[in-house]
């Protein structure tokens, strides 16, 4: 609920930084669903490859890629689970 | 700088249609996750966007300041300011690392799609599309593409000849390697009509204008414009050279080629031998037009034969001099089989004592190439595998008994000088190879790229060997049945120990 103030003028003045705040979490929360989304795709798709009968140079190296594909995801999801702890203090 | 070439197969034995289909999914999967990452990576940009806004709006709000306007954040938005700059130094993270995956997996997508030969079609089509490419060879044929496609004929010439003007063909070159094909087509097309029009006017010549006519509407037409351009140069050529060939066998003071190791060891012994000619590999001993001959000793006891053929040379009593090519390419098999290049290799077959139900491989490098096509087109020879380094050999009526394995490179120009894309075929497999500046690794390269030994700073004309062995070691690493099957069935042919090893060197003579 926005605070209000009287200001200089003797008029009541709206707190312009809860909207936007709360704004900013809804996108933090669009950001985060789509991270595990993400997630599951990639195991989807390392599955998938490792399924396929296909052998070399290159199907070594597709299925390396894809682990550190899930490696940097896995980065990048405890990045946002630590910023969804952090915003439950904010909110 | 340094350059590397990645490569892409057509061809080939295909995929089963389960086989098929699992990589379809594949490419599709990789493709959907990679859009899934590109959506993630622009929620995280999005929020970068509004924490910006957000950071205004707290510094400015009214109600956490002591004073209005000018006065300090309270002690209550502190928190909620901290909160936001982390947030946006995590944002800066997370977009980073999601586009890196999103390049990891376009490019998995690709290497998929080009070690199984998928979606080429498409590609091309999309191209030529998003180039505004005229892939109608009557379209090419108006004056300024004709002039264009003289002007990159002309180029090769010059770029052979010259080291410093060659840059900016060699970039001309390069840029406009998507029309080359359609050019070269749309040229002979025109030269046709050239023809036509001139027996028009001289009817006594005793020709009709009819040939070149239904050449012009032919898939051949290159090939049917080489004829008729041959029956001019090959007199001319005969005046000037002669038309005697003095086959010599020479004995070299070390060995230049060594048993061949399937496809990849074939192309590094045709480029041991081969560079010394184009005078741009150390001195083997051997000097131009020289071909060699492998005879290998196969387990049953029969005997089988390698035959190894350079590109031209282009020296003036070489009988692969320029003209030559002009008769390979020729629509008609018996001028073909009279020119200067194919009688030298066939006389020195035959004095090797190559017997005409041995079996026979033939590797050539350019005009090598088309003359090793000639060969399996129209002789009696048992060839069973050609290989074939930057050949335009797309209309050469080959055996169907013949396997053909063909590396082109994208820019080289001479492989498209048939005006045509090779046949597919589990019998016909072709490389393709692309040649760029090395990315160090940082996510936006290709994934698995094969260094070209030995570049310079600047780009160098690709039609050198070097750069079909890397095009071919790239394709092998791909780890693709097409090319597996090709390589089993080259080392089928000359399974066995080598024997002997002799060189020929010929002379045109008056």
């Amino acid at each position: 609920m926005n605070q209000h103030v009287i200001n200089n003028a003797g008029l009541a003045a709206a707190c312009t930084c809860q909207t936007a705040t709360t704004g900013t979490l809804n996108h933090l929360d669009t950001a985060c669903a789509s991270t595990e989304r993400c997630a599951t795709a990639l195991t989807d798709t390392a599955a998938l490859a490792a399924s396929i009968d296909w052998h070399g140079q290159a199907a070594a190296l597709m299925r390396d890629k894809v682990t550190t594909a899930i490696r940097m995801n896995e980065d990048v999801r405890q990045r946002a689970h630590a910023l969804l702890a952090i915003r439950q203090e904010v909110a | 700088m340094s350059w590397e070439v990645t490569s892409r197969v057509r061809g080939g034995v295909p995929l089963s249609v389960a086989d098929a289909q699992q990589f379809h999914a594949l490419i599709a999967t990789l493709t959907d996750t990679s859009r899934q990452f590109a959506a993630q990576s622009a929620a995280w940009a999005t929020l970068s966007d509004q924490l910006t806004r957000t950071r205004l709006h707290v510094s400015s709000c009214p109600v956490h300041r002591d004073s209005w306007p000018g006065g300090s954040l309270t002690a209550a938005a502190m928190p909620r300011l901290s909160f936001i700059v982390e947030l946006s130094r995590a944002c800066e993270a997370q977009i980073r690392a999601c586009s890196t995956i999103v390049q990891h997996l376009d490019a998995l997508a690709q290497l998929v799609a080009r070690a199984q030969g998928l979606y080429l079609d498409a590609e091309t089509k999309a191209v030529h599309a998003s180039a505004g490419i005229p892939t109608d060879p009557l379209s090419t044929a108006s004056s300024v593409l004709r002039g264009m496609a003289s002007d990159i004929l002309r180029s090769i010439g010059v770029v052979a000849t010259s080291d410093d003007k060659s840059q900016p063909l060699l970039d001309i070159l390069h840029t406009t390697s998507p029309y080359h094909q359609a050019l070269m087509r749309g040229f002979s097309i025109a030269v046709l009509a050239g023809i036509a029009r001139s027996r028009t006017i001289r009817p006594g010549s005793g020709m009709t204008a009819i040939d070149p006519l239904h050449g012009m509407l032919s898939r051949n037409s290159v090939n049917v414009a080489a004829e008729h351009l041959a029956s001019i140069s090959m007199q001319l050529n005969d005046r000037r050279q002669g038309n005697r060939i003095e086959l010599s066998r020479r004995y070299p003071v070390w060995q230049v080629t060594r048993q061949a190791d399937g496809i990849a060891g074939a192309i590094a012994q045709l480029r041991s031998l081969a560079e010394n000619q184009y005078g741009t590999g150390e001195d083997n001993g051997l000097s131009y037009a020289t071909i060699a001959i492998q005879r290998y000793r196969r387990m049953d006891g029969s005997t089988a034969w390698l035959v190894i053929v350079p590109g031209t040379d282009g020296h003036a009593d070489s009988p692969f001099g320029w003209p030559q090519n002009v008769e390979l390419m020729s629509s008609q098999a018996r001028t073909r089989m009279q020119a200067d290049s194919t009688r030298m290799v066939l006389e020195a077959m035959e004095r090797s004592g190559i017997g005409q139900d041995d079996p026979v491989a033939i590797i050539g490098h350019s005009q090598g190439g088309i003359v090793a096509a000639t060969l399996a087109s129209d002789s009696k020879y048992n060839i069973r595998h050609i290989v074939t380094a930057g050949s335009p050999v797309a209309n050469h009526p080959i055996s169907g008994d013949t396997w053909t394995t063909s590396i082109e490179m994208d820019d080289e120009l001479v492989p498209a000088l048939d005006g045509a894309a090779n046949p597919v075929g589990e019998r016909w497999l072709t490389i393709h190879g692309s040649v760029a500046e090395t990315v160090h690794d940082n996510g936006t390269g290709p994934v698995l790229a094969e260094p070209v030994p030995e570049t310079a700073d600047a780009r160098q004309m690709s039609h050198h060997l070097k750069f079909h062995q890397a095009a071919y070691a790239n394709a092998a690493a791909l780890g693709s049945g097409a090319v597996t099957s090709h390589d089993r069935h080259f080392r089928q042919v000359i399974a066995g120990e080598l024997e002997e090893t002799s060189y020929w060197q010929g002379r045109m003579m008056h």
